[in-house]
């Protein structure tokens, strides 16, 4: 585990008996100062950025408000929020610490104040909402409208607190267990270098083991952030719903990183599918969106495109089989094949696309 | 009661459970303490960027 990721922990279960005794009132508060500090000892200019930018976002929502172009200063804000976000991942000597998480629920609070699903919330909210230390490292991304319930709702006891500690622990063993231990002996195994045999094959074992690795590693510390939160008697929304055993690429999205899959759905899908009336802009932008918030290259963006494909592709087929003279197929066929289809197409990607980027050579 | 002493209850003897619990948790955290220092790889979803 890397000393931020170590600290951050370390940090997060130090949070833990300070909250314990906040006063009610003034728990969120006691949180965020708490959460602020322990940014700024590892990485002061996120700590910056995650108030100044709320505060920004804050700045923004009551400009709209108050002026009326609630939509326009919420796009330009947003642009900005994505600009810096991008930026940020290309300074190399300047430590960032949870970015690419912090700005995306920035624009959620954003646009759910544009489209008039959330009234604008005070700074003092926005800030608590967003300095909330177990999720800055791995998210979730979780909602201001499921945070703010779950405060009301906060009523810490013993039988949550274990629910929590151990979600933590088996979290932790996922992560550092089959994550770093076993993917680790799996890369070494002869089979798994396979370039003798075919380039090809070999970066295909190279995605499998590497999709194997980010779900035991992400899932794990998922896990992590939804123990602590519990700890604290808060209950957050899950990112990770067995995504391996989906049936179909749509049902794989709906389980794979959740929190970041409905973000797409809410503020890019929807949006693109309303204004262009095609669903399958709406897929094309929202894996677009999905593959550039991973890294801003041409790799992910061929990476989006053939997810978008499969997304779309799922879909026919679905509509193909739905057909009245279509036979009907077992449940167990779709049970035992899909799962497999799924992983074959998700982890081609990385051989396909590094194919066509290197004109041959993947 | 916590989902993994919910899930042990069902197979084992009452009496057995929270001895079993005891035991799992234990080889849990010496087992991660002991992988601390075996970093996993550094994914992206882990945002921690730059820093050099």
């Amino acid at each position: 585990m890397s000393a931020e990721t170590l600290f951050l922990l370390l940090m997060s279960l130090a949070l833990l008996p300070v909250a314990a005794f906040a006063p009610r009132t003034f728990f969120p508060d006691v949180v965020a100062v708490f959460s602020a500090l322990a940014l700024a000892a590892l990485s002061p200019i996120s700590a910056f950025w995650l108030v100044g930018s709320s505060c920004l976002t804050w700045g923004a929502m009551w400009l709209g408000d108050r002026f009326g172009q609630r939509g326009l200063i919420a796009a330009i804000w947003a642009v900005v929020l994505v600009v810096v976000m991008a930026a940020s991942r290309e300074m190399s000597h300047t430590l960032w610490v949870g970015v690419a998480y912090f700005s995306l629920r920035n624009i959620h609070v954003l646009f759910d104040v544009w489209m008039g699903r959330l009234t604008t919330p005070s700074l003092r909210r926005l800030l608590c909402y967003q300095l909330f230390l177990p999720v800055l490292l791995a998210g979730p991304i979780h909602r201001i409208q499921t945070y703010e319930r779950q405060l009301t709702r906060r009523r810490p006891d013993a039988a949550q607190f274990f629910q929590g500690a151990e979600r933590m622990l088996l979290g932790l063993a996922q992560a550092l267990l089959l994550g770093g231990w076993l993917v680790g002996h799996i890369k070494v195994l002869p089979i798994y270098r396979l370039s003798g045999l075919s380039v090809f094959l070999e970066s295909w074992a190279n995605g499998m083991v590497g999709w194997l690795e980010l779900y035991f590693v992400f899932a794990g510390f998922s896990s992590v952030a939804v123990g602590l939160s519990l700890m604290l008697g808060i209950r957050l929304e899950e990112n990770f719903n067995a995504p391996f055993l989906a049936r179909n690429l749509i049902e794989f999205w709906q389980r794979w990183h959740i929190s970041l899959s409905q973000w797409c759905r809410d503020y890019v899908f929807h949006p693109v599918t309303a204004a262009t009336r095609s669903p399958v802009l709406g897929v094309v932008a929202a894996m677009v969106a999905i593959g550039l918030w991973h890294e801003v290259s041409f790799y992910y963006f061929g990476w989006a495109i053939w997810q978008a494909l499969g997304l779309i592709l799922t879909r026919l087929g679905q509509r193909i089989l739905a057909h009245p003279k279509v036979p009907l197929r077992a449940e167990w066929v779709d049970r035992l094949i899909g799962p497999v289809l799924v992983f074959s197409w998700v982890t081609l990607a990385k051989p396909i696309v590094g194919l066509i980027i290197a004109g041959g050579a993947p | 009661m916590t989902p993994l002493s919910r899930f042990l209850a069902k197979y084992l003897p009452g009496f057995l459970v929270w001895p079993a619990l005891a035991l799992i948790y234990a080889a849990l955290l010496v087992l991660v303490t002991l992988m601390l220092g075996h970093a996993p790889a550094n994914i992206l979803y882990l945002d921690v960027h730059g820093g050099q």
